[in-house]
């Protein structure tokens, strides 16, 4: 019965979500600008910005080569312990000139502590972990997070940690229905704002990727 | 949450299901339990993908996939090495993915043929406590009947099992004697809703070997 | 440190305009001019010396002063900053408007309400004047529980959490200076008690796995959605009313708290007189005033 109702929404383009995103950075000496004009700009600008200090962990399920390898995103709340939320990204679709913005389908499901166990058990590895902290800020339906990166030492070991650099990662992103093109032009106009301090742009990964290799 | 208890109902010779099911229906009103609407419990079961080739790194897990009309928002995962996940219902969504192959490539779990079970019937409000009387069906064959007690204001067992066990006894007799096995292991902590699946996973597997054994229980 | 500061500025001034007077002397004589005469050429010569000499010491008197003054920068008025451009983004100012804006809004509102209450007093103000003087005629001793110092409750609070030591309790202040007890008892249940001094003035049971995102404020409203708990919350609402002792409150608390304690056994005590523990949908969810023995509602007369 749930099946075919979610079926439906498969089909129907209500479930899975997709995603719009915008990335930056921005060095440290800078960041208390920035988190000072998002608060601002942003709602709820009479409240402290929320802080998150999470960690994030990567499993992915590789079988034989004729099977495509599957890779999830956990993140587990280092503040609030009972927290965790997995997240499966699908491909991006990068698009042409026109698009403003980097779009790509996901799906975001809060699950019980036993994920870690799960996942271990019907066969995901764990590929690579990190912890972020940063902050959280929303307006309407866009989110925004500046969080700084860390480099864990030991595996599994959440506390002896090194940053990865000397900036942070700011992320602009909205999560909707299939079909919404507004989204984009809402976003360029948002990041607009935050220039000169940050430079919020679609960023492509894979090319970034190739660059690298 | 409260404490649930889920006992499978005995039906006896030369009658059918339906038969047992009306009377126990007719008891519960008696009592004067009020008819809530329906509920309905399912499972679904999963295997490792055996014709990929390569086993060695995809084990050999069963994964029963469950949900739960109680908690309409919430999609249990159970592997037969008894770890329990309970998720948001969107985790459908990746199971879907783990289970269909795209792009001309293999999956890395399938559903298992006929697998498919199911406890529906109506549900009962009596006060505080919420009766269920569901019948079995596998591939859409009758099974067998699961009564499913919930006393809500209580989350600890110990407390309330003699409360319940003399409502239940007014209606099942005596295959309410002892608290269910699983209910029986953890008496003095907190219910959770992870343990109702458990339960019932539980009495769906015993329907299963019944079946396999060729000793339909009707 | 800027009195002193003052003191020699002051000091400095009055030495300058003292300097002007003396060097205005000379010049005003000069331009009078004064006749010469043969004999008084030595004494005339001699004034103006003299008036030159008030100007020398005059002026070493400013010099003296104006180096016991500290260096001009420092003493500048904060106005000359205004000329540096305040990074604007490095300033609270965000906040600080909705704070203000916020206050202000509040204020209005208030206001508002203020007025609206007083406003049908300021009429009748003479009538209750009147009768409250005629009650203070009848001599009666008045119950005090009510007005007790918030101290004198945490203290009566902590003295009956030992005496009572199923219970958990802790108190909250969610609508000023009466306290709100949150009681917790066992495994079973949660109860809120509301205050005023050391007067219940209302008891709300609610289950233990019944949460509201407000804290506390709610709670004390919110009913149940259990059966047994709205039971149990009239039951002791009952037993609030029996154990009132108008000059004794301490006492009217803690007979309550230890009544109430009973109700540990809720869902596993069987009622004294028919035995059971299941009637009608519910566990026994009365509990004898005296003996304090569980009883179903209907089996207690």
């Amino acid at each position: 019965m749930y099946m075919d109702q979610l079926n439906q929404a498969v089909k129907g383009g209500i479930a899975p979500f997709h995603e719009y995103l915008l990335q930056g950075s921005i060095v440290d000496s800078s960041k208390d600008v920035l988190v000072h004009r998002l608060r601002g700009l942003c709602d709820n600008a009479d409240s402290n910005p929320e802080a998150f200090h999470d960690h994030e962990m990567i499993f992915s399920l590789k079988g034989s080569p004729q099977q495509q390898p599957m890779t999830v995103y956990l993140r587990h709340s280092l503040i609030q312990t009972d927290c965790w939320h997995l997240r499966y990204v699908g491909s991006t679709e990068f698009g042409d000139k026109t698009r403003q913005t980097l779009v790509r389908s996901c799906v975001d499901i809060g699950v019980s502590d036993s994920i870690v166990k799960f996942l271990n058990e019907i066969g995901f590895k764990l590929e690579y972990e990190f912890v972020a902290k940063g902050y959280f800020f929303h307006k309407g339906r866009m989110k925004v997070t500046v969080s700084k990166l860390f480099k864990m030492n030991i595996q599994g070991d959440v506390n002896n940690i090194d940053p990865l650099t000397l900036s942070c990662l700011v992320e602009l992103s909205v999560v909707v229905p299939t079909g919404q093109e507004q989204v984009g032009e809402d976003m360029k106009n948002f990041a607009e704002q935050l220039k000169p301090l940050v430079q919020l742009e679609k960023v492509d990964h894979r090319r970034q990727q190739q660059a690298a290799t | 949450m409260g404490v649930v208890c889920v006992y499978a109902f005995p039906v006896p010779e030369g009658k059918s299901g339906q038969q047992v099911v009306d009377s126990l229906q007719k008891q519960v009103e008696l009592l004067g339990a009020v008819k809530t609407g329906n509920f309905s419990v399912d499972c679904e079961t999963y295997q490792a993908n055996t014709q990929a080739g390569t086993l060695t790194t995809t084990p050999q897990r069963l994964i029963h996939v469950l949900h739960n009309s109680e908690q309409p928002a919430s999609c249990f995962s159970v592997l037969d090495t008894g770890t329990t996940l309970i998720a948001d219902v969107l985790f459908d969504v990746l199971i879907h993915k783990l289970t269909s192959g795209k792009a001309g490539k293999e999956a890395f779990y399938q559903q298992r043929k006929g697998s498919k079970m199911e406890s529906k019937g109506p549900r009962y409000e009596l006060s505080d406590f919420i009766i269920k009387i569901g019948s079995v069906s596998m591939a859409s064959n009758f099974k067998g009947i699961l009564v499913e007690v919930e006393y809500s204001p209580c989350s600890v067992p110990t407390e309330c099992w003699n409360l319940m066990r003399e409502l239940m006894q007014s209606f099942m007799g005596n295959v309410a004697e002892t608290p269910p096995t699983l209910v029986k292991n953890k008496m003095d902590n907190f219910y959770l809703p992870g343990d109702t699946i458990n339960q019932y996973l539980e009495h769906f597997t015993n329907f299963r070997k019944q079946t396999v054994m060729g000793q339909p229980i009707r | 440190m800027a009195e002193n500061q003052t003191e020699s500025l002051i000091q400095a001034i009055r030495c300058t305009q003292k300097l002007r007077a003396s060097v205005a002397n000379v010049f005003q004589s000069l331009a009078d001019g004064c006749p010469v005469e043969k004999d008084n050429a030595v004494a005339a010569i001699g004034a103006f010396q003299e008036s030159l000499l008030v100007v020398y010491n005059d002026f070493s008197d400013v010099e003296k002063v104006s180096s016991s003054l500290q260096p001009l920068s420092s003493v500048t008025p904060n106005s000359i900053y205004l000329s540096i451009d305040p990074a604007i983004d490095k300033l609270p100012v965000y906040q600080q408007i909705i704070q203000s804006y916020k206050w202000s809004n509040k204020v209005s509102d208030l206001a508002g309400y203020a007025a609206s209450v007083m406003e049908p007093h300021a009429k009748s103000k003479r009538t209750t004047q009147y009768s409250s003087a005629q009650a203070k005629k009848v001599k009666r001793i008045s119950p005090t529980g009510h007005a007790v110092a918030p101290t004198a409750v945490e203290a009566c609070i902590a003295r009956l959490t030992q005496k009572v030591p199923d219970i958990s309790m802790k108190i909250t202040h969610p609508l000023g200076s009466h306290a709100v007890l949150q009681l917790t008892l066992g495994r079973i249940l949660k109860a809120q008690l509301a205050l005023r001094g050391l007067i219940i003035e209302r008891v709300n049971v609610r289950g233990l796995t019944e949460t509201n995102l407000d804290e506390s404020q709610m709670e004390l409203w919110s009913r149940s959605k259990y059966d047994v708990f709205q039971k149990v919350t009239e039951s002791a609402t009952a037993a609030v009313l029996h154990f009132y002792f108008p000059h004794n409150a301490e006492m009217s608390l803690y007979t309550f708290l230890h009544w109430f304690q009973k109700f540990r056994t809720l869902f596993s005590a069987p009622c004294q007189k028919c035995g059971k523990h299941y009637l009608n949908g519910l566990p026994p969810t009365w509990r004898d005033l005296r003996s304090t023995e569980p009883y179903h509602d209907v089996c207690r007369q």
